[in-house]
């Protein structure tokens, strides 16, 4: 096998074992979730499960591929088991303009974050749960896996749209959101970022959906596991600096986030009022770096989505631009050369030792 | 129709002049991202953009790099047409001002040399005639055009910023006079406001990325200097032998006069009719953006509009007289005052040079000349004047002009195989002891060897 393989094998690994795990609690507390949301809601509250039992197998030093293997063989076959007979009913379907709009952005920039995670040398976050990952393909493995936190983070922000009869504002927001360049640098790195925000926002669509208060309690442990501290200070960085620039922001939003002003436009509607306070404490909170905006970005980009729905066209032109802007080469055109961002694809395939996986 | 064709014929035949030859050279030739990387208050963008499209399409020459202005050209034409048609009716009163607005030498000239006012006044006269129609038919589709064309106009050139807010405020302050519902508002915002700050914004973020206000170097220091620009524009040299303050004291008057009409429609019950809405829109233009300029002048140290930076003001003079003349007595003033006009734009009618640029005239000419010298030979060094620079180079591209070497900014007396002066340098070439091979009779522009 060659070593992609095993880059790949564990987050797949993972993934599977997340979802399984989100679906028997999810059935288990008797939530009522649509088909899409129990597969994207299920991979994050899986994903917590996930990491307490990891991090149990670790405190009896059963930290081992093998055993992960087994995990998630018993975790599948028992969420298939339990869940065999009961399918839950689907989200209204994505209009097909926009369906042509999100699956080509999602595959093209989804193919350029896959290589790039895949070339990651380095770790540095999203905590137990990447020891199940790393066993398998290193750190490539680790970022691959919080790589799928922001797809999970995009695709929930769909089914939100979806869910509430305002498919052009998901369906904006997870273009918008997907596409942000310190985004996809954040989530094809092994760090946490994606996943607080995928978090985050996966406790505001349980609140809203009258879900279970335990799986919010749930999350937000997992999000409090994953990062403990709070920004160190009370910086506001000029909106050019964080959108355009990224020279001492740690990175850029993308361009399209300078019109989140426009976002106060959906306070007039019941959602917006929800949303745009999140968003507004979540950016105040986060205002000296852009990494510390992405969990902010998933609220933003509804919020707009939900103040520009009602002018035709514009969703569909902001989301095009958006992913165009987002692209590594437009990137270059405006942002400062040393921000930190996706530049494109990794120059050279990453190899990965058997010598080291065995370590 | 014919003015059309006017503007057709000076595009292929007028000598680039140094301004187009810049941007061409400066943001058209060279890459996007190249482009981008380098703004300039010079980098009018959407033109810009159509310039790349139609010299890609159709290769390089005067037309083709002016074709989007004469596009606009014809938009504004359409647009004047259409707008008076509606506003003053079929009648003497709809063809002056017409000829107004399409005759004056100032607005003419960038109807076809390829720069953004042209468009951009186009897209702002398209934008006044669909909010002025808006109010006849109440149709929501007018709504979103005008706000596209508003982008658009801002796209084109960011001078158009100042009236088109300030058009959206006149118009937006006279719908909400009206409403009786909140729903207006949400739907000037959902029809209006977010299509036109969405269509500049998709356009311009990216170039205007690393723009200051540095950048925005070209303006006048003060007010009056800004109306004489526009004056001296329009009506050079009679504009000459006239005090400056009779001009500034009667625009004052019609500036007062139709924001007054404006305050009359907002304080009124009924919707406005065609001339009472183009002059009250006319009206509010104006007087906002009269504030916004002064405020912003006084803020920021933002300059003034000088001459084509201030070209918005011509239609918007010109709608707001037209629009108050609906009594017979103002209407006997404003025919004679524009018959005036109109005779002495005739006069001023010129279809040989753009008069802001009258020294490039020739520089089309000179390098016939210097083509007809030189035949493949390499290494032909040609310096001289720095405002040949832009264009020499220009047609050094346009021409494959292999055998010359990249015009370089200097002095007028660094060594060259040829030099070019402009009529002001032209005797350069006799200090120089150099020979005169070409003089050009209409700008007296030389190429010495």
């Amino acid at each position: 096998m060659g070593p992609n393989f095993y880059i790949l094998l564990g987050p797949a690994l993972a993934v599977a074992a997340s979802i399984a795990l989100g679906r028997l609690v999810v059935r288990a507390l008797r939530v009522e979730l649509h088909r899409e949301e129990e597969l994207v809601l299920g991979f994050v509250v899986g994903a917590a499960c996930l990491s307490a039992l990891v991090a149990a197998m670790a405190a009896v030093h059963l930290d081992r591929r093998g055993a992960f293997v087994g995990l998630t063989a018993v975790v599948v076959a028992l969420a298939l088991w339990r869940t065999r007979e009961t399918a839950a009913k689907r989200l209204p379907r994505l209009e097909w303009r926009w369906t042509a709009l999100v699956a080509p952005v999602f595959a093209t920039f989804g193919t350029l974050y896959l290589a790039n995670a895949m070339g990651t040398k380095a770790a540095d976050g999203a905590r137990i749960l990447f020891l199940f990952v790393f066993s398998f393909g290193r750190h490539a493995s680790a970022a691959v896996m919080h790589l799928a936190f922001l797809v999970a983070l995009a695709m929930t922000v769909l089914c939100y749209g979806r869910r509430y009869g305002m498919p052009g504002a998901g369906a904006f927001g997870a273009i918008v959101v997907f596409t942000s360049p310190v985004a996809g640098a954040a989530a094809t790195s092994a760090l946490d970022d994606a996943a607080v925000a995928c978090a985050v926002f996966a406790i505001f669509y349980l609140l809203e959906t009258r879900g279970s208060l335990a799986l919010c309690g749930l999350l937000a442990a997992f999000a409090l596991s994953l990062r403990h501290t709070l920004p160190p200070s009370l910086v506001f960085r000029a909106p050019r600096e964080l959108a355009l620039w990224g020279t001492e922001a740690g990175g850029l939003l993308g361009p399209v986030f300078l019109l989140a002003p426009l976002a106060l436009l959906a306070l007039r509607d019941p959602h917006g009022r929800r949303l745009v306070p999140v968003a507004a404490v979540l950016m105040l909170a986060g205002a000296a770096d852009a990494r510390w905006m992405i969990p902010a970005l998933p609220f933003l980009a509804l919020a707009m989505g939900i103040a520009l729905a009602r002018s035709r066209g514009a969703l569909p032109v902001l989301a095009v631009a958006a992913a165009l802007f987002s692209w590594p080469g437009v990137v270059g055109v405006y942002a400062d050369p040393q921000a930190w961002r996706i530049k494109g694809l990794p120059a050279t395939p990453v190899v990965v030792r058997d010598a080291d996986m065995d370590k | 129709m014919a003015l059309i064709a006017v503007n057709v014929y000076r595009a292929a035949t007028q000598a680039i002049t140094i301004d187009e030859a810049y941007t061409y050279n400066t943001f058209v030739e060279r890459g996007v991202a190249d482009s981008v990387k380098y703004y300039d208050a010079n980098n009018h963008v959407l033109h810009t953009i159509l310039v790349k499209l139609s010299t890609a399409v159709f290769g390089v020459s005067e037309l083709t790099v002016r074709l989007p202005s004469v596009l606009g050209g014809a938009l504004y034409l359409t647009a004047v047409w259409r707008l008076c048609s509606y506003a003053f009716g079929g009648g003497w009163m709809m063809l002056l001002a017409v000829a107004m607005l399409g005759l004056n030498p100032f607005v003419l000239d960038y109807l076809s040399i390829a720069r953004g006012y042209g468009l951009g006044l186009a897209f702002l006269l398209l934008a006044m005639d669909q909010l002025t129609r808006y109010f006849g038919d109440l149709r929501r589709g007018r709504l979103y055009g005008a706000g596209v064309a508003l982008g658009l106009a801002v796209a084109s050139q960011l001078v158009f910023l100042v009236p088109g807010a300030g058009l959206a405020t006149a118009f937006a302050a006279i719908v909400l006079r009206r409403a009786r519902s909140r729903a207006s508002v949400w739907m000037l915002v959902d029809h209006f406001a977010i299509p036109g700050i969405v269509t500049a914004f998709v356009i311009l973020v990216v170039p205007l990325s690393r723009a200051i206000v540095g950048h925005y170097y070209y303006g006048a220091v003060s007010l009056s200097q800004a109306v004489w620009s526009l004056v001296a524009a329009s009506f050079t040299p009679w504009a000459l032998s006239v005090d400056l303050w009779w001009f500034i004291a009667a625009l004052a008057l019609l500036v007062a006069a139709s924001g007054a009409a404006f305050v009359l429609v907002l304080r009124r019950a009924e919707r406005p009719g065609g001339g009472e809405a183009v002059a009250a829109l006319a009206g509010g233009t104006m007087v906002f953006s009269l504030a916004a300029l002064v405020a912003a002048h006084h803020a920021a140290g933002v300059l003034y509009p000088l001459e084509r930076t201030g070209i918005y003001w011509v239609p918007l003079f010109v709608l707001a007289g037209f629009g108050l003349a609906r009594r017979r007595g103002a209407r006997a003033v404003v025919a004679v005052v524009s018959l005036l006009c109109v005779v002495q734009f005739a006069q001023l009618f010129r279809v040989s040079y753009y008069r802001p640029w009258m020294g490039d005239a020739g520089v089309q000419r000179i390098v016939a000349a210097l083509r007809a010298r030189e035949r493949g030979a390499r290494g032909v060094r040609v310096s001289g004047s720095w405002e040949f620079e832009p264009a020499l180079n220009f047609y050094r591209r346009m021409y494959r002009l292999e055998w010359m070497e990249p015009a370089v900014r200097g002095a007028p007396d660094d060594p060259g195989d040829y030099h070019v002066f402009t009529g002001p340098d032209a005797g350069m070439a006799d200090r120089l002891g150099l020979r005169v091979l070409y003089r050009d009779s209409l700008t007296g522009a030389v190429l010495a060897r």
